[in-house]
């Protein structure tokens, strides 16, 4: 089976939120844009001159999930 | 409210049509800030986020089918592993103030409960532990759920002098 004849059965077993989503993602790549987050600081910059002292791992979970919280895939 | 009354998934490309009537601001800038977001760019740049970001949007779905409450997380990769950061947590204004009823007789917020169901995937993602939001100095609501949730470290944004960033430590074992 060639590329082209994998890739047309994959995508003739897509829903159309399936199709959606995978079209998004080839916008998204050919646009090469990095994105921002709302603050308008580019994605992968915001750590940038951060205080070491805030990726320091301290051993002591402040963070704890308590039964009953979802998970998601 | 029972868990069950909202549903908590991954957004898909039908869901943008819900998100654009979104509200979860009664006028304040950093509330319109993210209104805007959600009801605008937010979603798109995250269904079409780059792998290297690893962008994850959730929504929390009630029983009637509206949205009421959006969160999004992806990767800043600066160390090994990379670290996470939740860029947005909103709760919907109908749903504000709606309580989740979890065992053991606990009660968290909708927020809350979305913050908590990201820090759950970052760790099955093996996230590095320490995490972080950036919040508006000015939004009480969003630091005192900081609070609540164990992003107590407090340290300034490089990036802009209204904005804190509120760092946690995951746990390391399930």
């Amino acid at each position: 089976m060639t590329v082209k004849q994998r890739l047309q059965q994959v995508v003739s077993e897509m829903s159309e939120d399936e199709a959606a989503d995978v079209l998004a993602l080839v916008a998204g790549a050919r646009a090469g844009a990095t994105p921002t987050d709302i603050y308008g600081t580019a994605w992968g910059k915001v750590l940038a001159d951060v205080d070491p002292q805030a990726l320091t791992v301290t051993g002591s979970p402040t963070i704890s999930i308590p039964d009953g919280i979802p998970s998601v895939k | 409210m029972r868990p069950d009354e909202v549903s908590i998934r991954a957004l898909a490309a039908g869901d943008l049509p819900a998100l654009a009537d979104f509200r979860c601001s009664t006028g304040a800038p950093w509330e319109d800030l993210v209104e805007e977001q959600i009801r605008g760019p937010l979603p798109r740049r995250y269904l079409a986020s780059p792998p290297r970001f690893d962008g994850r949007m959730l929504i929390g779905v009630g029983a009637d089918g509206n949205v009421l409450v959006v969160g999004a997380h992806h990767i800043e990769p600066t160390l090994e592993p990379d670290v996470g950061y939740t860029e947005v947590v909103a709760v919907s204004l109908q749903a504000r103030g709606h309580l989740v009823q979890l065992p053991e007789e606990r009660e968290i917020s909708l927020g809350e409960l979305m913050l908590l169901t990201i820090f759950k995937q970052m760790f099955s993602l093996g996230r590095h532990p320490r995490t972080f939001v950036r919040v508006d100095r000015r939004n009480q609501r969003s630091l005192a759920l900081c609070d609540r949730v164990g992003l107590t470290d407090e340290h300034p944004d490089p990036h802009s002098n209204l904005l804190v960033q509120r760092w946690g430590e995951l746990p390391q074992q399930a």
